[in-house]
This record gives C-alpha cells, structure tokens and sequence, in this order.
C-alpha cells in the first residue's frame, strides 16, 4: 500500500520554548512544496497573511494544503516553511525544510524547529489513495541538517491493526527509544498500563505471558493462574472488537469460555488461556486473532510455550549481627516473614510469565545454630560483617549460612559495602546447569522482538542469547554453616534490607533469573551499547526488531517498568535443574501436645493443698466433703467438690478457663503460687 | 539567614522544609549560618526532625541528612571544614552508625586530611570495624598524603580479613587505579616488608587485571579507567610495580601475563 495520493498541511507554527519576544510581534510565512519530478513549486497558502505570536509556546492555527497525485516519476517532495517578522527591520526567524522521498507508506505529523530556533512548524503527510499491494519499508524523510526534528508516523494504512504485546514502551532518560517498527504507539486506542501495582496478588496480574501454563480447570485457583491474552493496543479506534474471533491454533492450547473449555472464542479483547500438554516436555503453542468480516486477513499470531507450572524451592535466612570486636555497632535487617512471603507472592507474578513460582520450601534442617521460624523461613545469627555493609566479594559468606543444596537460599543481609543502594546480589548458580547460547528460531512472538500482531505478520527472527555461566566453585566453608557439598552446588542470591521492605521491588525475581542462567538485558542503563545478554536491538540483523530493555526484567538502572520475560528467556529459565516440577511436599504436621494427665498421687497432693493439709496456697479450705480415708475430702478422685474447688481456684487466676479441669496450664498456676513464682 | 529560614530550622516538624532549609544554611556563604547548622546538627531534636526512625531503615545515602552533610561538604570553607569535624565529637550525632557513615565519606573532601579527621579514620577502621570498608573509601577518595598514608597502615594491618582487603582492592582502588597518589601508595606496601603474599597479589590484580564475573557480586561492577588516561608520572609508578612484581612475586601464569601486557600497553 503506497501512496498515489498525498495531501501536505502547514498545520500551525509555536513559539520555541525560551524564546523571549519582548513585546507581541507579527510573523509572517511563506511555505512551498517543491517537487522534483517537474522542478514545479507549489505555494501553501498566503504569504503575506499575519499571525501574532506574544510569548514562548504561543500556537496559531494555520492549515494551508496542496494535494498531489502521484506518478511514477516522482521521486521526492520537498516541503519548507521561512518565518519572517514583520518588524522593521524585519527579522529571519529561520527555515524549516523535510523532504520526502518515494515510496510514501505511511501519514506523516513533522515536527520541525526554525533554523535560527525561533518558531517550530507542525507539518502533516496525508496519504489520500494508495495502492492495494504491499510495499515493505518506510518512508524516507529529509530533515534540514540545522534544525531538530520530532516526527512521528501519525499512523498506518492498513485497515485494522492489534498488538498483543506484555508491556508498553518506557521512554528512555536520553529521548524516545528506537522502537521496532510498528510498534509505535497506535494513537487511535490508548496504551494499557499493564505495569503490575504492588498488592497485587492474582498470579496472571501480567498479559501475555510467554509460558500458557497447563492447568486442571477445578484447580480452585485456576481463574488466577490461566494466561490472560489480551489486545494491547488496536486501531482504528472504531474496530469492533464483538466481531473479533480467537481461536487456538494448536491443539495444546484451550480456552476457558462460559465455564467450558473451547477451541475459538468469539468477541472480546481478552481470552483465558490453558495448556494441554501429553507428555511433561514444553512446546510451544499459538493462538490467532481474526476479524468476521469477509476477506479479512489474521489478525494476528500470538505465540508462547506451553508448559507445566515449575516451582523454586525457596529457603529464606533472616540474619542477625552479633556485636562486632571494635567500631560502632550496626543495625540488623528488621524484615519478617510475613514481609518475605509478600515479597514472593509479588515477585511470583512476575515469574508466571515464565510458568515458575517460588514456594516456600518445608525442610525444616538447620545448620550453623539457625533457628526455625516458619515454612522456608530461619534466623541466622552471625558475624556483624556478614550482616551489614558487606562487600560484594566474589565470596561471600552470607548465602552459604544454613544453605540447602538443591533448593534456591536467599540471605536477608542489612546493607553492602560500595553499593548502598544495592537491592539485591544473585551470588550462586549451579555448576551442573548449562552455559553459552541459546537460540530461538522467530515467528510470531510474545516477545518485543517480533511482536505479535506486528504487520506484516511474516516470519520472525532467529534469536541467540548468551547464557550466565556458572558461578566459581566456592572456598571450603567453615564446618557445619550449610547443607554438606553445598560449596558447589549451592543456588543463592543476597537480598539487602532495603530490597526486601521496598514495595513493588522485583529484586528478588530479577536475582532469581541471574541464578537461573538469565543475563542481564541491555547494558545497565546504557542505551548505546551492546546488551550483556547479546540480545540487541540496535545492532545487525536484529536492527530495529529487538526488543526495547527497559520493559524487561533483566534490566537494570533507572527504569520503571522492568517486568518482562520473553520467550527465550522463558525458555532458559524452565531448563534449570533448580526448577522442579513439584511443589514442596506439605511441612510436617506440628506435635499435638501431649495433655497433662494427672496421676492419683498428684490428685491426693492437690486435694490436700486445696483443704489447707499442706500448706502453699494462698486461699485453701476448700471443702472437698467428707470423702476418703481420713473424711477429710482427699480420696484421688476429681468429683464434683473437688471440680468447684479447682474452679474457684481458675477464678482467682486470670488467664485460666474456669472448667475445673486440673490441665497442664491449672497445674502450672498451681505450681507457680506454691512455688511462689 | 531570613527569619523564616530560621524558624523553620529551630522549630518545623515538617522534615521536607527543614532539609530545604538545611541545605541553603550548608551551601551558604555566611559563617554564622553555617556554624549554626553545625549546632543543630549535633542535637538528637535537630536529626530526629530531618530524618524520622522510617528512614532510618534505609541506608546512609537515603537519609536527608546526607544532603545535609555533603552539601556542607561540597561547600569549600574553613567554616563548613569545622563544622564536619566538630560533628566527629558530637555525642548524639555520633550515635547511630548511619550517621557515621554520613560523616566518615564527607570527611573524605577536605583536603588535605586534618589530624583530626586522620584520627577518627583510624578509630572507625580498627580490625573488626562494620565501617571499615567506608572509611578506605574515603581514604582512596581523598587521595591526600596523610590518608594515603593511612591506607597503607589499614592494608597491611593483619587485624582486618583478607577478605575485606581484596574489596577494598577490587572495588576501590580499581576504578581509581591511574591515579598517581593510590599508585605510590600500593607500591609502598607492595614493595614493604609488612604485606603478606596475599595483600601482594591482591595488589597487583586490582592494578593489572580485571575479573568481574569472578570479583563482583551484584549488578554494576566497578570498571577500571583506561590505562593509557593515565599520566607519565603514574605510568612510571606502574612500570615500577610491575617490573618488581614480576621480579619478585610468585604470580599466576594469566596474571603475568596481563602484567606484561600492561607494561607494554604503558611503555609504548
């Protein structure tokens, strides 16, 4: 769809930001479009028509056009507006030029600044007939070398459009980010915020994910496990999304409809997806989105594996600092495990996008003197230096500290040396898990690097990523601190006080995928350079397809939407040993305490302190009747005297239920009055 | 000071306008303002209005009372230079160990190092110390002669883990490992008789190699600057080193290696 028709509109003129007009003034313009194939000049509008401009960002409607049909000798436009005040005397205010070169693809907002920086002119490209065969490519624009400019492709040709992509762009710190295209904002429908808000607690919080977990529809909690596939953004704005059709392109994959499960859904801008899966490897699975008018092309592919939820057995060790031998005392971590479970259960939406979750594991050994807290979590009391302001060492003590192989240790640390502000350090990976790269042959993906829905809809890139290599094989720990053999086999990331309490913190998650073999994506806030992972948008074949890593998770720096994981990375992921497919077993059930059974002689004694026989409480004669041996009510049998008795004695201590029951808690009040405790 | 400046520093509850006008007193030109900053800065009233016990979760870096103290820092004047060591005898002040973290890195910009300033470095970096590690930062950052030559005194003091000395070397010396005063320094100890093996090679790694998957833990490595950046004078220090370390240590082959490659790269 090129072009044969184009329409060019001198929109409007502002003031630049700054520019000090020290009283109103007049200006005046003269706009051309000059075209190459007949060297004719076209004038836009009248040239000596004034407009009045008062102070920096005062804007004027101007809205001259000239329409062109377009032949195949035409090669290039060239558009330029020249400001002039009209003062005396008059002053330049500067020239805007673009030109553009043939094939015309797409329409067109130009925003262009005055050479002299004075004004800025709002241009527009409208394409007003065009051909019906596709042409790849866009439109090459000419800018004047001396002035900045700002354009954007106001929007696209193609009759409807859809994006299912997992995150919205973030803007760099350095400007607008090099987007892949078509994956420019669609103005026409707003772009979701699809940032996950912390408290969030459903586990497919986040659309599109990359792994449709197989589920068990009577799983109770299966409405906040299925995936949520969902339209991001579409256009035109009017699109009729009751008349869109989903269907399950392969036969993994199912929907849940109207408490059924189905095969194509009809209407609505989100699916429930499931996985069906035969055996217990991933595969990967699509589902397609088309439109119910005739002729209409797909839509779009949107592509994920299907996969078995993996779980990551978690341990967490709060530590706490002994005193250290000189210098001022430090504070200790005030996270509890109440915190660290939240922590997991957000930072768990994250890795669903992965078919992963942490879950608290249930051994309860302990090593190096730690103590039990609950499920997964222990306190470990340790060296000061292990504690606060650590230095991120290569050998770092604190993730080793009751460490269990096999399973993923985190250590909840105050604060580290150089890095202060340090959230969290991935420490540990396994030996045994694989390194080096990876590749993911394209087509339609969840990934940024083809987004689905991305026309033309063709066949994807191959992705290489590079895989985190292993982690040194650690010194010999001090004796009894960790799990035997856990040196080489340990899995481990720090987390510092400040990561752990920060709402909305995806640390932990981000370390997670460290040990799981994850590089990091980008070069750490560093638009320029290559990413550490090899995955770059910028560079080579993958030039203007990659995906943008700010959105991701794996990136790092000042960013605020680092929450994705693609496909390939999904797949690094799975292929740890550190996932496994079950959950933790149960933890063992608690002791049920042994009840205090009183033996006769504790009945006898007891008796003979309530009628005042042997002396110790401080309210006796109680009477008992006149049963046992001697009359006197003690006969080793809790009758009724003997029960009124007791919960008098209930009564006169708080705390007891007055059932007249002789239990262990009676027994202990009793215990504590005779013996004055 | 204006009246209502002052108000504010004696009597607002309200901790955002207190740590505004905090920092205008400490970037001020007036010695009496900042004098008396100084006397706020030593009341526990005074801190506990900048900075409530929430925030004293956070590390140092996220206190407003580190604005407070490196904008006074930042501030060049005998005036501000008083103050910052009036606060190393501040009881209150000297109370919570963030606070002195605060203080041990704000020391580090007057240069050169006062006794007094030397003093407390060396008090808060005794074997043992939690902020150990804070103060050889400020040492290497101020690079004067009497904090190098404390640094040369906590490198080879065996009271402090080797450990704790390959961070130092790794993390803070590295990225500053052109500069002449850190170079005389390391080649003081290194060619000293007091340096263990270990401070040895750790040494001439952190000057020579660079090994951050091994070195590092966490997301940003410390990179080490350009050696050709470097100026004659502290490439002539590196050339020293490097010769007697070839000379004289028993170095890994790929650590020869890299120093060899070095002193090539230097000498060209």
């Amino acid at each position: 769809m090129a072009a044969t028709k184009i329409r060019i509109r001198f929109t409007g003129v502002a003031v630049m930001d700054g520019v000090n007009l020290k009283s109103p003034e007049d200006w005046k313009f003269q706009a051309s479009v000059k075209r190459a194939s007949n060297n004719s000049t076209t004038a836009l509008g009248d040239a000596t028509a004034l407009f009045e401009f008062k102070k920096d960002n005062t804007y004027n409607e101007i809205g001259w056009e000239a329409s062109f049909d377009l032949t195949g000798a035409d090669s290039q436009f060239e558009i330029s507006v020249q400001g002039t005040s009209d003062t005396a005397p008059p002053k330049d205010l500067g020239k805007v030029k673009a030109t553009l070169l043939t094939p015309i693809l797409h329409n067109y907002n130009l925003t262009l600044t005055s050479t002299k920086n004075i004004f800025v002119a709002y241009l527009a490209v409208f394409m007003t007939a065009q051909t019906e065969s596709w042409t790849e490519g866009i439109t090459t624009i000419l800018q004047n070398p001396d002035s900045k400019t700002f354009n954007t492709i106001l929007d696209q040709m193609q009759a409807q459009a859809v994006h299912i992509c997992p995150v919205i762009p973030v803007p760099w710190a350095t400007g607008i980010p090099p987007l892949p295209r078509g994956v420019q904002h669609l103005t026409a429908s707003p772009q979701e915020d699809l940032s996950i808000m912390p408290g969030t607690t459903s586990l497919n919080a986040l659309v599109n994910p990359s792994v449709i977990p197989v589920l068990d529809p009577n799983d109770k909690d299966f409405p906040n496990k299925w995936a949520r596939i969902r339209v991001t953004q579409f256009w035109p704005a009017n699109l009729d999304t009751d008349k869109l059709i989903w269907r399950a392109a392969t036969s993994n994959i199912k929907f849940w409809s109207g408490g059924a499960a189905k095969t194509e859904v009809k209407g609505g801008v989100e699916v429930a997806a499931y996985g069906e899966l035969g055996g217990d490897n991933d595969e990967m699975g699509q589902i397609t989105l088309h439109s119910d008018r005739d002729g209409t092309p797909k839509l779009a592919t949107f592509r994920a594996w299907v996969g078995k939820p993996k779980y990551i057995w978690t341990r967490a060790n709060i530590f706490k600092g002994t005193p250290p031998p000189a210098g001022p005392p430090g504070p200790d971590p005030s996270v509890t495990g109440d915190q660290i479970a939240t922590q997991i259960g957000y930072n768990n939406i994250i890795l669903w996008q992965a078919g992963v979750q942490m879950a608290m594991d249930t051994d309860q050994t302990t090593y190096g003197g730690a103590a039990y807290q609950q499920p997964g979590v222990f306190q470990v009391t340790t060296d000061a230096k292990n504690v606060v302001n650590v230095p991120s060492n290569g050998e770092m003590l604190a993730p080793l500290l009751n460490a269990r192989v096999g399973v993923f240790n985190v250590a909840y640390i105050y604060s580290a040396a150089n890095f202060p502000t340090l959230n969290g350090m991935a420490t540990d990976r396994l030996l045994s898990d694989p390194e080096g790269t990876v590749n993911l042959d394209g087509g339609p993906s969840t990934s940024w690097l083809r987004p689905t829905g991305v026309f033309p809809d063709d066949d994807g890139v191959k992705i290489t990523m590079k895989r985190m290599g292993p982690s040194d094989k650690r010194s010999d720990a001090p004796a009894g601190v960790c799990e035997a053999g856990a040196n080489d086999k340990l899995c481990g990331c720090i987390m510092t006080e400040r990561g752990a309490l920060a709402a909305g913190s995806l640390t932990l998650a981000h370390e997670l995928c460290h040990v799981l073999g994850l590089h990091h994506r980008g070069s750490g806030g560093g638009e320029t350079t290559s990413s550490y992972d090899s995955v770059n948008h910028q560079a080579g074949p993958l030039k203007g397809r990659g995906h943008p890593w700010n959105e991701n998770l794996l990136t790092y720096g000042p960013n605020t939407r680092r929450q994705d994981l693609d496909l390939i990375q999904a797949m690094v992921i799975r292929s740890s040993k550190l996932c496994k497919s079950d959950p933790p077993p149960p933890p063992p059930p608690k002791p049920i305490p042994t009840a205090y059974v009183p033996t006769k002689d504790d009945k006898i004694l007891l008796q003979s302190y309530l009628v005042g026989k042997t002396p110790g409480l401080k309210h006796s004669g109680y009477d008992l009747g006149a049963y046992g041996p001697d009359g006197d009510g003690i006969d080793g049998i809790i009758g009724e005297k003997t029960k009124a008795a007791i919960k008098q004695f209930q009564a006169d201590h708080g705390g007891l239920v007055k059932d007249g029951i002789y239990g262990p808690k009676t027994r202990a009040a009793f215990d504590n009055e005779i013996n004055g405790t | 000071m204006k009246e209502e400046q002052k108000k504010i520093l004696l009597t607002s509850k309200n901790a955002t306008e207190v740590k505004r006008a905090a920092v205008a007193a400490a970037a001020s030109d007036s010695d009496a303002d900042i004098q008396m900053l100084g006397d706020l800065l030593a009341t526990l009233e005074f801190l506990n209005r900048l900075d409530s016990a929430q925030d004293y979760r956070d590390t140092y870096t996220g206190l407003r009372l580190a604005q407070v103290v490196n904008t006074l820092a930042d501030n060049r004047r005998p005036a501000t230079d008083k103050v910052l060591l009036s606060l190393i005898d501040a009881k209150d002040y000297q109370a919570n160990f963030l606070r002195i973290q605060i203080l041990i890195h704000a020391l580090a910009a007057i240069r050169p190092s006062p006794p007094a300033a030397i003093i407390y470095w060396d008090k808060m970096s005794v074997g043992g110390s939690l902020v150990a590690f804070d103060v050889v930062a400020a040492l290497v950052e101020n690079e004067s002669a009497p904090a190098m030559s404390l640094f040369e005194k906590k490198l080879v003091d065996p009271k402090h883990d080797l450990n704790l000395k390959s961070a130092w070397l790794y993390q803070l010396v590295l990225p500053k490992r052109n500069d002449e005063p850190l170079l005389i320094a390391c080649e003081h100890v290194l060619k000293g008789s007091a340096a263990g093996p270990e401070v040895q090679i750790f040494i001439v790694e952190a000057l020579f190699d660079y090994k951050p998957e091994t070195w590092y833990r966490g997301c940003s490595p410390v990179k080490p600057p350009v050696r050709l950046a470097a100026t004659r004078e502290a490439k002539d220090v590196m050339v020293s080193i490097g010769e007697y370390a070839l000379a004289n240590l028993k170095l890994a082959p790929d650590l020869k290696l890299k120093v060899e490659a070095a002193l090539k790269e230097v000498r060209r």
